[in-house]
C-alpha cells in the first residue's frame, strides 16, 4: 500500500502480460517503460520480472490513469508449458520478437496461436519486432511484422528498448484499445469488468484438477 | 512446529543469570535458531520424528530484540521490547553475541525489505549496496571454528571498560527518513483507514456481514473434516466479501477521514482488498488448522505430495547449468533465499500473508545478488587500490574509483528468475508444498492482480514445473558440457564469498573473507 499515490484512487489496473522468445529484450522494453523519468545510474530495485507505471491518459474525456502491471514471463521453450498461469486474466499480451532474428518471429507466430487458443478473447494482442536501432542486423522486415499483425488482426510496433523509440506509444495506444474495446473501465464499471476477467472460484486451477485425475 | 527443523541451529552452553531473583545463576543451553533465541534446559530433550531436541524454557523471537551488549569477554545481555534485559555468562560471550546479532539484523533487513514499497526496496538496496547495511551470512560452517580468534586479537578486550554495546541497526532510521514525508502520510493515511475498518467490523459495525461471517464459520466448523471444500470456503467468501464491500461503501462512518482518506474510501479496489483481509482473518484463521488437517486428508494430495518429493529431489541433484541460469549467477550464495523458501512450508494464518512471504522469498533472490555484485565491485576497487599502492607510493587520489557501472537490471528478468526459483526451490527442500500450494492458491483473494499475486504465479509455476516437468527427459537432453562436468557437489549453503562482521567496529567493514568457485559447476 506505500506505493499509493494521492491519485491512486482513478487509477484503472490493467494487468499486461510479456511474451516471447528469450533475449528478445521483453525485460529491457518494460524496464524502457516503466524507468523513463528515472535517473540513468537507478540500478538497485527488486528485480525486472514484475514492474508497474501509470500512465494518465489526458486526451480521454474524462481523463484517466491505468496503472499498467506488467508481468514477465521466462522465454526458453522448456518453461513454456507455464505461460498459461501467467497470461489468465491479462487485460493486454505484448508477444515480442527480435528484428534481428528471423526465428524468434516464428517463435511469436506460435505464441499468437497458443494465445487465440487458450487466453481469454477480450485480451489484447500486441506484436513487437524489438531492437529496431539494429538496423543493419535487421533479418526481420517491416511488413513482414506488419502483414503478420494484419492477419491475426493486433496491434503492431516495432520498437527499441535501447533508445526508447516506440516504446511509450505503444503503451498508451494498448491503453487506449484496453479502453475502447472496453476490457478494462473506469469508474463504477470497473468492479464489474474485473469480475468478468476473472474465472469463477471454482475454475480457477482446472490444470491442478487434471493433474489429480491422472495422479489417481 | 519449532524452527530447529530447518537451518543452521547452533547450540551455546551458557550461565544465565536472573537479576530479579538474586542474580539466580542456572545453567542453561542458548540455542540459535533461524528466527530466534531459544534458552533450553539441559536434560530435557524430547523426541520428535527428527533429532532429539531439548526443550526451549524461553523463545525470544529476533524480531523482539531490540539490543545485543558485551561485556568484557565473558558476559553478554539481550534486551527485548516489552521484557526484561537477559543477561548471560559464557566462556565465548562474544562469539555467541556476534551471532545473534547478525541473525538479528538478517531478520530486520529482510522485514524492512519486504514492508517497503518499491521505492523504499530500491532505497535500502542502494544503501545495502555502498555497504552501509550489513550483509547477513548464513554460511553452513561450524562457528566455534571461527571468527574469535579474528574478533579477540583485532580488539582485545579491556577488561574493566564500559560495556561495548551497538544498537541493532534498524533501517528505520536514516534511510526511512528520507521518505518522502507526502507518501508517508499516504501510508499513514491508508493504515489508520485499514486498521479503523479492521476495527469497526470487529465492534459489529458492519453488521449484516458480520452476522454472516459468524454463522458460516460455525457451520464450517460443524462440518467433518474430512469433506471440507477450500473451494466452497472460498466462493462463500467472495459472496460475503461483496456484501461486505457494499456496506463498506455505503457506510457513512467513515466521514470522519476527510481529503484523502475520502478518496480511499471511494476506492473500491482498496475497500475490496481490506474487506478481504478482513474475511481471511475473522473466517480463515480460527479454521487454519482445521483446513490444514482436511488438505492433509486428501489422498490426491498426498500422491502429488510425494511425486513432488521425488521430483525434487531429482531436480536438486542436478548441475546447475543445466537450468538455464546465466553464468554470473550461479556461483552467488544463496543462503537467505533457501531459508526464506524452507518458511513456505509451515503454512501462515492466512493466504495474504502467505503472499506477503512469498514477496519476500522473490525479493531475497533479488536482495542476494544485488548483494553478490556489491561485493565483487568492492573486490575489485580494493584490488586496484592495492595494485596502485604497490605501484607507487603515492595514494590513491581518488577514493571513488568504485561505483562503476553494473547493469543488473538486465539479468533479473523473468528469463534469469524462474529458473534460479526452481533451482532454488528443490535445493531448499521444502516440505509440504503441495498442500501449501492448495491451500493459498485456492483461498487467496482471486482478483488481487498486483505484484503479489505476480509471485504467488512465480511460486505456483515453479511448484508445477517440478511436479510435471518431466525432470528424467531433461536431464537426458543436457547439453554435452554438463555431462563431461565432474560431479563435484558442494552445499548450496557454503557459498563463494563469505563476509563477516566485526561487532565492535562502528563503522562495520563488510569483509570479503573468500571468493573462489562456483557452488557447483
Amino acid at each position: 500500500m506505500a506505493s499509493a499515490s494521492p491519485t491512486r484512487a482513478k487509477d484503472i489496473p490493467a494487468k499486461i502480460v510479456v511474451l516471447g522468445e528469450s533475449a528478445v529484450g521483453k525485460s529491457s522494453l518494460a524496464l524502457r517503460f516503466v524507468r523513463r523519468d528515472f535517473i540513468p545510474n537507478q540500478e538497485a530495485t527488486i528485480g525486472a520480472s514484475f514492474l508497474s507505471r501509470s500512465v494518465s491518459l489526458v486526451d480521454e474525456s474524462p481523463p484517466v490513469t491505468i496503472k499498467f502491471e506488467i508481468w514477465d514471463t521466462a522465454g526458453q521453450e522448456r518453461y513454456r508449458a507455464l505461460a498459461p498461469m501467467y497470461y489468465r486474466g491479462a487485460a493486454g499480451a505484448l508477444v515480442v520478437y527480435d528484428i534481428t532474428s528471423a526465428d524468434s518471429l516464428r517463435k511469436a507466430e506460435s505464441w499468437i496461436g497458443e494465445l487465440r487458443r487458450n487466453a481469454d478473447p477480450q485480451t489484447v494482442v500486441v506484436l513487437v519486432g524489438n531492437k529496431c536501432d539494429l538496423e543493419s542486423m535487421r533479418q526481420v522486415s517491416i511488413q513482414q511484422g506488419q502483414d503478420l499483425a494484419e492477419k491475426e488482426e493486433l496491434l503492431f510496433y516495432e520498437t527499441s528498448a535501447k533508445d526508447g523509440t516506440n516504446v511509450d506509444a505503444l503503451f498508451t495506444n494498448l491503453g487506449k484499445t484496453l479502453l475502447s474495446r472496453g476490457v478494462i473501465a473506469s469508474g463504477v464499471d470497473r468492479r464489474s469488468t474485473m469480475s468478468r476477467n476473472l474465472q469463477p472460484p471454482g475454475s480457477r486451477t482446472p490444470k491442478s484438477e487434471q493433474q489429480k485425475r491422472c495422479d489417481c | 512446529m519449532t524452527d530447529c527443523d530447518y537451518g543452521h541451529v547452533l547450540e551455546f552452553e551458557v550461565v544465565k543469570e536472573h537479576h530479579r531473583m538474586g542474580w539466580l545463576s542456572q545453567t542453561r543451553i542458548l540455542r540459535i535458531t533461524e528466527s530466534a533465541v531459544e534458552n533450553c534446559k539441559p536434560g530435557t530433550e524430547i523426541r520428535t520424528s527428527g533429532p532429539s531436541l531439548l526443550k526451549a524454557t524461553k523463545r525470544l523471537p529476533f524480531t523482539s530484540i531490540s539490543r545485543v551488549a558485551v561485556n568484557g569477554s565473558n558476559k553478554f545481555c539481550i534486551r527485548v521490547v516489552n521484557d526484561h534485559i537477559y543477561f548471560y555468562t559464557a566462556q565465548n560471550a562474544l562469539e555467541i553475541a556476534h551471532e545473534i546479532q547478525k541473525r538479528v539484523t538478517a531478520e530486520k533487513i529482510v522485514a524492512d525489505i519486504v514492508k517497503g514499497s518499491t521505492e523504499d526496496t530500491s532505497m535500502l538496496m542502494k544503501s545495502f549496496c555502498k555497504g552501509d547495511l550489513q550483509l547477513p551470512e548464513y554460511s553452513g560452517d561450524n562457528p566455534r571454528k571461527r571468527g574469535m580468534t579474528r574478533i579477540q586479537t583485532s580488539r582485545p578486550p579491556t577488561s574493566p571498560s564500559p560495556s561495548p554495546s551497538t544498537n541493532v541497526p534498524s533501517m528505520s532510521g536514516s534511510e526511512l527518513k528520507l521518505m518522502n514525508a507526502a507518501k508517508e502520510q499516504v501510508y499513514l493515511g491508508t493504515l489508520s483507514l485499514r486498521l479503523e475498518l479492521f476495527k469497526a467490523f470487529r465492534g459489529g459495525y458492519f453488521s449484516d456481514a458480520s452476522n454472516s461471517a459468524k454463522k458460516l464459520l460455525a457451520a464450517y466448523q460443524d462440518e467433518d473434516v474430512a469433506f471440507v471444500s477450500v473451494n466452497a470456503l472460498r466462493s462463500d467468501i467472495d459472496t460475503l466479501k461483496e456484501s461486505l464491500v457494499d456496506e463498506i461503501l455505503s457506510s457513512r462512518s467513515l466521514k470522519k477521514f476527510d481529503g484523502l482518506e475520502e478518496e480511499m474510501k471511494e476506492d473500491d479496489e482498496f475497500v475490496s482488498r481490506v474487506a478481504d483481509d478482513i474475511l481471511q482473518e475473522d473466517i480463515i484463521k480460527p479454521m487454519n488448522e482445521f483446513l490444514w488437517q482436511s488438505l492433509l486428508l486428501q489422498s490426491d494430495l498426498v500422491g502429488l505430495q510425494h511425486q513432488y518429493d521425488r521430483n525434487s529431489a531429482i531436480i536438486a541433484q542436478r548441475q546447475v547449468t543445466e537450468f538455464g541460469i546465466t553464468d554470473s549467477l550461479v556461483s552467488i550464495h544463496f543462503g537467505l533465499v533457501t531459508r526464506s523458501m524452507q518458511a513456505i512450508g509451515q503454512p501462515l494464518t492466512t493466504p495474504t500473508k502467505q503472499m506477503d512471504h512469498l514477496v519476500h522469498v522473490a525479493k531475497s533472490i533479488v536482495l542476494t545478488i544485488e548483494a553478490n555484485s556489491k561485493l565483487e565491485i568492492e573486490k575489485k576497487r580494493r584490488d586496484s587500490v592495492i595494485a596502485k599502492a604497490s605501484h607507487s607510493q603515492t595514494p590513491p587520489s581518488s577514493p571513488n574509483l568504485a561505483p562503476e557501472k553494473h547493469n543488473l537490471n538486465a539479468t533479473l528478468s523473468a528469463d534469469d528468475v524462474l529458473p534460479l526459483y526452481i533451482y532454488l526451490l528443490s535445493k531448499a527442500g521444502v516440505p509440504n508444498v503441495v498442500f501449501v500450494r492448495e491451500w493459498v492458491s485456492k483461498l487467496s483473494d482471486p482478483s488481487e492482480c498486483s505484484e503479489r499475486s505476480y509471485y504467488l504465479t512465480v511460486f505456483l509455476s515453479a511448484v508445477e514445473y517440478i511436479l510435471n516437468g518431466n525432470p528424467d527427459a531433461v536431464s537426458l537432453a543436457k547439453s554435452p558440457d554438463a555431462a563431461k562436468a565432474p560431479p563435484q557437489r558442494r552445499p548450496l549453503d557454503s557459498a563463494c564469498s563469505s563476509v563477516s562482521i566485526d561487532l565492535d567496529d562502528e563503522n562495520s567493514n563488510i569483509e570479503v573473507c573468500s571468493s573462489s568457485s562456483g557452488i557447483e559447476v
